[in-house]
Parts: C-alpha cells; structure tokens; sequence
C-alpha cells in the first residue's frame, strides 16, 4: 500500500504523470488567470500554441501523481517554491511529470518536504523544473 | 499563513527603480474553480475540494474558498513574460514565497520591479499584492539561462 504523501521519505517512489494539454483545457486556464495572450490561443500558422505557465505550475505540483494521497485530517501548504522553464508547453504534445522527495525537514515544528519535480518531452528533454517546500499541518477542528 | 503587508514596491530606496503593475485579477469563485476544478466537461465538475467548495474550504478551518498558490504566481507570468519576452521560457526561473492568501472578492495585483541602472540587469523582484498592501506571493524572477544541467 502506498504512504500518504506527508509519510513519503527520501528514495520512496512517486507514480509519474503523463499528460497532453487540449486546446480546451488551455483556454480554461486563461479564463482562470484572465490572460488572453494570443501566443496561448490557436494560431494560423499551424504551429501548437503556447499552453499557459500556470498549467505547467499545476503539473509540477505533487498533487497531480496518481499516487498522492493525504489523510482528511492533514493539509499541505505550499510555502516557497523555484521554478525554471527550459521552452515553453505545447497544446496537444505528449509530457510526462515526475517527483522525488529530495529531503524532509522540520522547522517550527512542522514537517516539511522538499519536492523535486521535473516535467520532460517524449522525447526525455527536460522542459520545466520545480522545487516545492511544503508543510504539513493539521486541519483545524 | 500571516496577514502580510508589505512595503510599496513603489517606495523601494532608489527611485530610479522601474515598478510595472500588472492587470489586477478580481478574484471569483469562478475562476478558481476554472482553475482548481479539473476539466470543465468531466461528470461532476467541479471537483470539490478547499479552492471550489464553500463547504469543503469550512471543513478545512477557512472562512471561504481559497485561491491555489499556484494561480496567484501565474497572474505574476504575464508581467514576467512582459518583461524578458518569450525567450524567458528558454531558460528563465524565478523563486517566490507564499504568505497570503486570496478568496472570491479580493483584488490581486501583480506588480514588477527592476533594478535601478547599474544593478543586476536580469533579475527582477515580484510580488503580488492586494489593494490594502496584504502581501500574497513575493519572490524573483530571473532571465533565461541555457543549460539544462
């Protein structure tokens, strides 16, 4: 059975997600983030628009494994978090999202994991990076 | 998290530096269930969870719905991408902290400062900030560096 996520450790696997974006769910985004950029939008040209960053963001949360799983009783807060795109997302191509606990730590008597997450091409090229570091804290009553 | 104010971006210490202040986002619970919802279309959408959902956000200990961290640091990216221009995608990063948070009704602002002449030309400081000066997310953003290592 596998560990809810604030139990994870160093080395302890995370199921990886494979995703393409569509043309639809990118226009969701740019409603949600009220960016109407045209790069995001279908272009004449032919060539795959530019799916919206915060997608990317969203892709690299580890929320987004199939294997994540917290108990009821327990939140976990995105407190910091570095992020570095290597080329942009395009709608309709094939990616992949993986994580890695890189350390687990306590600070005002909080754990707190150091997410390491990194979304790649078909083609294994690196596309997007991510650090996270996140607490986990009981919910309120 | 702490209700941050910050300091005006506009009263940084040398006012030579450039603060540019993007589109103020009204926040609704629309868009955030456009954003924390999963596809709309999917049988039962939205998914419920603290940023959609009156009810679940009270099981949580909150008074109303609350933004993802992660849509707030994406009202940021339009001015980021203002900033560097596409070419930051090769390449650009940045480092934020979260100490806010945003529910339906409040106002976000994203703003960006540069560095007066002379200072780090690639780095910029953002941040995200309500009208009253409640901080939500404040960090940097840097431009493109090629390697992938």
């Amino acid at each position: 059975m596998s560990k809810y996520a604030h139990e994870l450790e160093v080395g302890d696997p995370i199921e990886p997600r494979f995703f393409s974006i569509s043309p639809e769910v990118n226009q969701q985004c740019l409603f949600a983030q009220e960016d109407f950029h045209p790069r995001y939008l279908p272009r004449a040209d032919g060539e795959a628009e530019i799916v919206h960053p915060a997608i990317a963001l969203q892709m690299l949360a580890n929320t987004k494994s199939p294997s994540y799983k917290v108990p009821e009783h327990i939140a976990a807060i995105l407190t910091e978090t570095y992020m570095q795109f290597f080329e942009p997302l395009r709608v309709g191509k094939n990616y992949v999202s993986r994580w890695q606990v890189a350390r687990t730590y306590t600070k005002r008597d909080k754990p707190y994991h150091e997410i390491r997450g990194e979304i790649s091409d078909e083609a294994g090229r690196p596309v997007a990076r991510r650090i996270l570091q996140l607490a986990y804290i009981p919910k309120a009553d | 998290m702490s209700n941050t104010t910050s300091t005006p971006f506009e009263a940084a210490s040398d006012e030579r530096a450039l603060v540019r202040t993007g589109l103020p986002r009204k926040v609704s619970l629309a868009r955030l269930q456009a954003f924390s919802g999963g596809a709309i279309g999917t049988p039962g959408w939205p998914t419920l969870n603290l940023h959609t959902d009156q009810a679940r956000a009270e099981a949580s200990g909150l008074a109303a719905p609350i933004a993802s961290g992660m849509q707030a640091e994406g009202y940021m990216i339009a001015l980021v991408l203002e900033e560097f221009g596409e070419e930051w995608f090769n390449g650009g990063s940045w480092s934020v902290k979260h100490v806010g948070m945003l529910s339906p009704g409040d106002v976000a602002i994203p703003k960006l400062r540069r560095a007066a002449e002379g200072a780090d030309p690639d780095t910029v400081d953002i941040r995200c900030e309500c009208p009253d000066g409640r901080l939500i997310v404040f960090g940097s953003a840097s431009a493109p560096v090629k390697s992938r290592d």
